[in-house]
């Protein structure tokens, strides 16, 4: 099962109670994500990335327009929803099978039915050997890794992925880009990917929408049309890559700034 | 602790089954340094000079006070000391009052950790309440308790509510202003995370705020064992008829000076099976953090 997503001209307002000042974050944004498609949203840091993910995800409604899952207006949080951040989120009292299941735990799921899912999502995640073991025993990259476990042992129809590999080494970041990307296309689920990194955003995507600074705004959108979306070191390796990392680069207006 | 540049040769894996990929977290666990580990001879000198150390103090104590010609009602040596434990024991009724110190200390610790505890997740629950209720708490932080003794056996009498009173009210508000703090700095992700998979608030207090605020709630039952005693001992010095405190002042009334320092060595005692009682059922409940104390 995978679900459409749409944004229909949504415009978010934060208002500060205390000094009365109010920011607008994104406005007048609309982008649609086909079933089983995973579009990468890039931008520059403060256009509102996390936003749109927040209201996706059913934390907060939009200000103005509205955020509609397979047609239907979001309202609140939902069961069908995953998400994840740069940080794993990973509850450091629980071994990493039980974290695995701490999604689960919501679901009419009697105890052993969860642990079964929890072991097999592990398995997927080539994890198996290190149920038992705590958070901080495992590499950052593993971490990430049992993060992904636990968002997809929900089943969820729509993963929301929020720089999920922005805090990992070049090397990590790499192996577990290839591991996402077969694992997501094999669960066949609808998937959003934010993130800051160019390159990331050409090889692992089916589509690409590029957000303008404060207050954010589509300010344009491409199809990736590459080979290979299983396999990002595979595609990195196609002499076009290249050519729409410029074109996000020039889109973005990166040229003008200073380092 | 400090690290010489011998002991950070030896690395030493906090963990047996460790991660194959470099991340970013295990590079500190591998700089960590275990030195009684790596280095078991320097462990033993360590062990030897603080028994020697401690061997030397009694030496001290036992020969120096007469050889300045310091009278037993001033400074009484050690073997009159463990005498007059002997003495106490048979004709003090030392042992009942021990035990009644003690008692006090563990439930009045209890309770007031109990309270403490629990006025700190209720507080922690509502930011009005906590905004409300701020300068009263500080105010009463501030207020020093053990002057609240003759005022608690004006109300009660000379019997134990006093010093319980007197203990839980010590022992409250380091737990109180931690558990508190604890309940601010819950990871706020965490709990729309929590949210995403439609937790219920309960349950998310639960699972998540709960076992979150564990780390700082030892910290402040830690401190709070070693302040149980104090309150008990003023409880009982003011106006007691039992208990380790009432040895006190019952010792200086007779000018048994060896008296008050044997109840000032038990109830040092009692402070310190207190802190230990804690910090063991702390590792025990905190066994999934990393530790740099060994």
């Amino acid at each position: 099962m995978t679900s459409r997503l749409d944004l229909q001209n949504i415009t978010k307002v934060f208002s500060d109670r205390k000094t009365g000042n109010s920011v607008t974050a994104v406005t007048d944004m609309s982008f649609s994500v086909a079933p089983g498609e995973l579009v990468a949203v890039v931008g520059p840091s403060g256009c509102g990335k996390s936003t749109i993910l927040n209201m996706v995800s059913g934390l907060y409604g939009p200000t103005e327009g509205q955020v509609l899952i397979d047609g239907e207006k979001v309202t609140g949080t939902r069961p069908e929803v995953g998400f994840m951040l740069q940080k794993d989120l990973l509850l450091p009292w629980r071994s990493i099978v039980e974290n695995v299941e701490f999604g689960l735990e919501e679901k009419p799921f009697n105890k052993a039915e969860r642990r079964k899912r929890a072991l097999a999502e592990l398995q997927r995640m080539q994890l198996a050997d290190f149920a038992d073991s705590y958070p901080h025993q495992l590499s950052g990259g593993m971490r990430q890794r049992a993060a992904l476990a636990r968002t997809l042992a929900i089943e969820p129809e729509l993963v929301l992925l929020d720089e999920p590999f922005s805090a990992l080494d070049a090397q990590t970041k790499l192996v577990l880009q290839r591991h996402f990307a077969r694992t997501i296309a094999d669960a066949g689920v609808t998937c959003v990917l934010i993130t800051h990194d160019l390159n990331e955003a050409v090889i692992m995507s089916d589509r690409v929408v590029v957000l303008s600074g404060r207050p954010g705004r589509v300010v344009d959108e491409f199809e990736i049309d590459l080979p290979h979306r299983t396999d990002p070191l595979q595609r990195s390796l196609e002499p076009q890559c290249g050519v729409y990392v410029k074109r996000l680069f020039d889109a973005l207006h990166l040229e003008n700034e200073d380092a | 602790m400090s690290v010489t540049a011998e002991e950070t040769l030896t690395v030493e894996r906090p963990v047996g089954r460790s991660a194959t990929k470099p991340g970013k977290d295990t590079g500190v666990s591998e700089t960590k340094v275990n030195p009684v580990k790596g280095n078991g001879s320097r462990a033993t000198l360590e062990v030897g000079m603080m028994v020697g150390f401690g061997l030397l103090f009694l030496a001290v104590w036992e020969f120096l006070p007469p050889a300045l010609g310091v009278p037993r009602y001033i400074i009484p040596t050690f073997s009159q000391c463990m005498a007059e434990f002997a003495r106490m024991w048979a004709q003090e009724d030392l042992g009942p009052n021990f035990i009644s110190t003690l008692i006090s200390s563990i439930v009045g610790f209890g309770l007031g950790a109990l309270l403490g505890a629990g006025a700190g997740y209720l507080l922690g629950m509502s930011k009005l309440w906590e905004r409300v209720l701020a300068p009263y708490i500080l105010a009463l932080q501030i207020a020093p308790k053990v002057a609240f003794a003759p005022l608690f056996i004006m109300w009660f009498g000379y019997n134990s509510i006093p010093k319980l009173l007197v203990t839980v009210l010590i022992v409250f508000f380091p737990i109180l202003v931690n558990v508190l703090q604890s309940m601010k700095t819950v990871d706020q992700d965490l709990m729309n995370l929590a949210r995403v998979y439609s937790m219920s608030r309960w349950k998310m207090f639960l699972k998540i705020e709960l076992p979150s605020s564990l780390p700082q709630l030892f910290a402040g039952l830690r401190i709070s064992s070693t302040l149980a005693v104090i309150g008990v001992t003023v409880g009982e010095l003011v106006g007691g008829n039992t208990g380790l405190g009432f040895l006190i002042t019952y010792g200086e009334g007779q000018a048994n000076t060896a008296m008050v320092f044997d109840a000032i060595i038990l109830l040092t005692i009692i402070g310190v099976a207190l802190y230990f009682a804690v910090a063991a059922v702390e590792k025990r409940v905190l066994h999934y953090l990393e530790r740099n104390d060994g």
